[in-house]
């Protein structure tokens, strides 16, 4: 069953050509990504908003990266 | 240039492009059957997964239909922002092996590769790098469909021929059989129309047609289809594939919009009619281009029709024109005018509305106007736009438009608005 948030997060990620989400700490949890299943951008004005769906140990992720403010929100919690 | 028999065209094909996008979203949809829906609540299915696919569930299939065919089917709201950038993806793969790349549709392209393919040996070495590239680049899920052949027509063919993640190519040898083994709609230009009036003259497959003298579909088909029709059968397409950069000028610019409900009400019409006139006037202003041809049509339900309607065929949809004498750029100008052409309609049981502005020429060679006030407003739409492109579509809307779901932008086709849409496109090694 896939559950909606939108949860502020702190995410440990790599900058090189493109973003590689590593970790994030949400509700007080380590979550550990083993690898990024699909990136798209989109863009909602003149914010770039990068998505990403990460697979986590328990389930997959689906983490949103905003541009403007380097912010990063959990946005749905997808069965694996 | 090269001759039109020595070239290479290669035709890649996403398969069942917006559900298997879900379905590289979500993993937990992956070899399950999968119907995309406009919205959640809405009844028609706009893409249907491999595996819905098996069960007889189509495109344009309704929910209803659909869950009788596969009652297991898991029904997922479109991701239009996902599929545009998932799409730009696959275009700039295509567009790496030859700057004659066409984006044909929004999951399909074709790439003359008559002059670098030596580059990697042969196309079927595109092909497989296309393939491998997608899944690396995109994701690990999606597939497509390659077709190779030595004009577009053939190539599209040949990318029909093995789904899903197939390679398929047409030469001179092979091309008359497989052209033989297909369905007259099986290749592209030939609709449902042109199939009728075939089947009526008894000719249902290709062999039926090349066996036609060009005399006799001429009597039939006039001029420009005989031609057509004769080359089809026979596999001879001379068309070039026309580069993102070449692609011509909007020719006009338009709205439809299919509803999910009737509409009875004229108040809740002209509000769906105000919106799309504001998104078609919005997009041809962002194409800095302006029209005097404005086009307006209203469609009903077919259960709303009576019998005799049925029949006739008359009263099902509305159709009107107008052509003004100056050009306009405002979506309040072009509800004005839309107004005055269905001032006389029958407003009852609408289920789809549309509106396109023609003749279409360039903002800057207009005018400047005279009157103070036509100046405020041309200030006013120019700062609405302004903040519309900063802070997101419809952050500043009309009035009217309160009170109702706003009908957003969305991708759905590249067939009109591709020059719009890929405006801005270039080939790069970033996927971010």
């Amino acid at each position: 069953m896939d559950t909606d948030v939108d949860d502020r997060v702190k995410v440990w990620a790599f900058f090189d050509s493109s973003i590689f989400p590593i970790a994030m700490n949400w509700r007080r949890r380590y979550i550990k990504f083993e690898r990024v299943i699909l990136t798209t951008v989109k863009k909602v004005g003149g914010v770039r908003l990068v998505d990403f769906v990460c697979a986590g140990e328990g389930a997959n992720y689906k983490i949103e990266y905003n541009t403007s403010d380097y912010s990063w929100k959990v946005k749905r919690v997808m069965d694996k | 240039m090269s001759n039109v028999n020595s070239r290479i065209i290669i035709h890649a094909d996403l398969n069942s492009f917006f559900a298997t996008a879900e379905q590289q979203a979500n993993p937990a949809l992956r070899t399950k059957p999968v119907g995309v829906v406009k919205a959640r609540g809405r009844s028609c299915i706009i893409a249907a997964s491999v595996e819905a696919k098996k069960y007889g569930v189509g495109t344009g299939s309704r929910t209803y239909d659909a869950k009788k065919l596969c009652p297991d089917i898991i029904l997922v709201p479109a991701d239009f922002a996902k599929y545009e950038y998932i799409s730009r993806r696959f275009i700039e793969i295509c567009a790496s092996y030859s700057p004659l790349c066409e984006a044909f549709s929004l999951d399909e392209c074709f790439i003359d590769v008559t002059e670098t393919e030596k580059f990697w040996g042969n196309a079927f070495n595109i092909a497989f790098d296309i393939k491998e590239r997608l899944r690396k680049e995109v994701g690990d899920y999606m597939t497509c469909s390659v077709g190779i052949s030595h004009n577009r027509l053939l190539a599209k063919l040949a990318s029909e021929q093995i789904k899903p993640d197939g390679l398929f190519w047409i030469t001179e040898d092979n091309m008359l059989e497989v052209l033989d083994r297909s369905k007259l709609t099986d290749v592209c230009g030939l609709g449902f129309g042109l199939w009728r009036r075939l089947a009526l003259l008894g000719i249902d497959s290709f062999s039926d047609l090349r066996a036609c003298k060009i005399e006799f579909l001429y009597k039939h088909f006039g001029p420009f289809w005989s031609v057509h029709l004769y080359n089809t059968a026979r596999g001879i397409d001379e068309s070039a594939v026309v580069p993102i950069e070449k692609i011509p000028q909007a020719k006009s610019v338009g709205r439809t919009y299919t509803t999910h409900r009737l509409l009875n009400n004229k108040l809740e019409i002209y509000k769906v009619l105000r919106n799309l006139c504001e998104e078609a006037a919005e997009k041809a202003r962002a194409m800095k281009l302006c029209g005097r041809y404005v086009a307006f049509c209203l469609r009903t339900s077919p259960r709303s029709w009576s019998a005799k309607d049925q029949n006739s065929g008359e009263a099902r949809s509305w159709y009107g024109h107008k052509t003004l004498a100056r050009y306009i750029d405002s979506g309040r100008e072009l509800f004005g005018v839309c107004q005055q052409i269905g001032a006389e309609w029958q407003l009852k049981d609408v289920i789809f509305c549309g509106v396109t502005l023609g003749m279409l020429t360039r903002s800057d060679w207009q005018t400047i106007p005279i009157f103070k006030a036509d100046r405020k407003r041309a200030c006013l739409t120019s700062s609405v736009d302004f903040i519309n492109k900063r802070y997101g579509n419809y952050t500043v809307f009309p009035g009217q438009l309160l009170g109702m779901p706003i009908v957003m932008p969305e991708v759905t086709g590249f067939f009109g608005d591709r020059k719009y849409r890929l405006a801005d496109f270039k080939v790069t090694d970033s996927p971010v």
